[in-house]
């Protein structure tokens, strides 16, 4: 009996060790893990091919769109290089400085007394700052006072002008400080002589109480003015005596630090003989430097009035 | 309680099935999770990117049409611009558009000469030259000097004088003018 227990108990040993065998029991795990594995993997399989016809769809619908967007980024882009050239070119039209309202200026400035020979102006590259070399003779009593008359008158036509009028010759081709007319040419909209209800063809004889015989004495007088004070025109209206008030105000400028200086100002020996009167020669170059201003500046035709002959 | 006891030869088996499972991991991930993974997360990017230039080309559809309405103005200007000087060479076209435009202001002789062309600095006028121009007008009256100075100024917004020079001349009324002029010209 206790024989047959023991071989019992041998077998069963033996038994369990085949049971315990290591490397059947780690297929068995491998195999189990690798079923694990084979499931994770079909299911993210099945994600990924999900992922796919996702991006199919979104691909097609890209392939619908893509045309229409390049062709709106296309031309997005050339309107905005066209914004931006037109933008620039403007900069640079808006920029420029008109010479035809300087030549103006200056032949409005010329008198018989005071010819101009030559003339030589240039800007800088910026346009902001612009030099002229005025070459010319004058002729009278006082020859120099005559030059000296067309630098004021540069100033004052390039500077600062409160009144915002501007005059012609009288009709007799006299200059108006000969004639003593002084013929409104010009007035600025907007401007103290506009607000006065000054016309065109008025005759100024005085202002504030001054007579005045030349458009340098009324710029002059004007310029004593303090701004906003009112001031009394008296002009003649079709031959009628009228009086008309103004209010001086700082005028916008088309020019700012208008410097006119004489290079040269000398005596010539040569006299000349204007109906039967003998009159003495001078020499001036005048140097003229400002800055502009693009705004104030649009071109225009100079009038034909006192032009240097 | 019975002792666990292994034999060498299943130490041995131990050792194999522990490298077998250490193989079919790593053949596992490298060769088929991992490529699947890599290939989801493409698609998913691709995705997104998609989505997102799908997203962003309405808005860019939209502001193309409120551009145009924008650029409507500039359009038309920079059209008007472009027909102001004609196609060619400005060389074959300039000088003899310049002795007409001074023939129709009664100023007979006008020759425009080239000076010299330089790009611009500007990056948005890339397309765009400036040409120097020296114009001799020999023999011009004061009067219609200066109208056609104010003519030129206006009928030319891309043409800027630089230099003026008046010389008088022997005859009173006539002046003797020479201009240096710069041109705007896109390039051809």
């Amino acid at each position: 009996m206790a024989l047959h227990l023991n071989l019992l108990h041998e077998a069963i040993s033996e038994q369990r060790q085949r049971q315990r065998d290591p490397l059947k029991i780690g297929m068995m795990v491998v195999a189990g893990i690798g079923a694990l594995l084979f499931l994770y993997y079909g299911w993210n399989a099945y994600r990924t091919l999900e992922i796919r016809s996702r991006l199919s769809a979104v691909e097609s619908d890209w392939a619908k769109v893509e045309p229409k967007v390049t062709t709106a980024q296309k031309r997005a882009a050339e309107l905005t290089n066209i914004i931006n050239t037109t933008r620039v070119l403007d900069v640079l039209i808006e920029d420029r400085f008109y010479w035809a309202p300087f030549m103006q200026k200056l032949s409005r400035c010329v008198a018989p007394n005071a010819q101009l020979t030559s003339m030589e102006g240039s800007v800088t590259d910026d346009n902001k700052a612009v030099t002229v070399t005025i070459e010319g003779v004058s002729a009278g009593r006082e020859p120099r006072s005559a030059a000296e008359d067309l630098r004021q008158l540069l100033i004052e036509q390039l500077g600062q002008n409160s009144l915002g009028i501007q005059t012609r010759t009288a009709p007799s081709g006299q200059s108006a400080s000969e004639n003593g007319d002084l013929i409104v040419d010009e007035i600025t909209p907007g401007s103290p002589a506009a607000e006065a209800q000054l016309q065109k063809d008025d005759i100024i004889r005085k202002f504030d109480g001054h007579d005045v015989k030349s458009f340098s004495e009324l710029l002059g007088l004007a310029s004593q003015v303090e701004s906003k004070k009112r001031v009394e025109f008296e002009i003649l209206r079709d031959g009628k005596p009228t009086k008309l008030t103004a209010q001086i105000k700082d005028h916008p400028v088309d020019y700012s630090d208008v410097k006119v200086q004489f290079k040269t100002l000398e005596d010539l020996d040569t006299i000349v003989n204007v109906g039967g009167t003998t009159m003495a020669m001078a020499r001036y170059v005048l140097t003229v430097n400002f800055n502009t201003h693009p705004s104030a500046n649009p071109a225009t035709t100079p009038s034909a009035a006192r032009t240097p002959k | 309680m019975i002792p666990f006891k292994l034999t060498k030869d299943q130490i041995q088996k131990l050792g194999l099935s522990t490298m077998g499972f250490v193989i079919l991991l790593y053949v596992y991930f490298s060769f088929f999770l991992g490529p699947l993974n890599r290939s989801r997360n493409g698609m998913k990017d691709k995705i997104s990117d998609l989505q997102d230039k799908l997203n962003s080309s309405k808005g860019e559809m939209a502001k193309t049409v409120h551009l145009e309405q924008q650029a409507k103005a500039a359009t038309t200007r920079f059209a008007a611009l472009k027909t102001l000087n004609p196609e060619g060479a400005p060389i074959a076209w300039f000088p003899p558009r310049i002795k007409v435009f001074f023939a129709n202001q009664q100023i007979d002789k006008a020759v425009a000469k080239l000076d010299g062309n330089t790009a611009f600095k500007q990056a948005e006028l890339s397309e765009w030259m400036k040409y120097n121009w020296t114009i001799d007008l020999p023999q011009a009256d004061f009067d219609l000097l200066g109208k056609a100075l104010a003519n030129l100024e206006n009928s030319e917004p891309l043409l800027s004088i630089s230099k003026i020079k008046i010389q008088t001349l022997t005859d009173p009324q006539s002046q003797q003018v020479a201009l240096n002029v710069a041109t705007i010209i896109q390039k051809q």
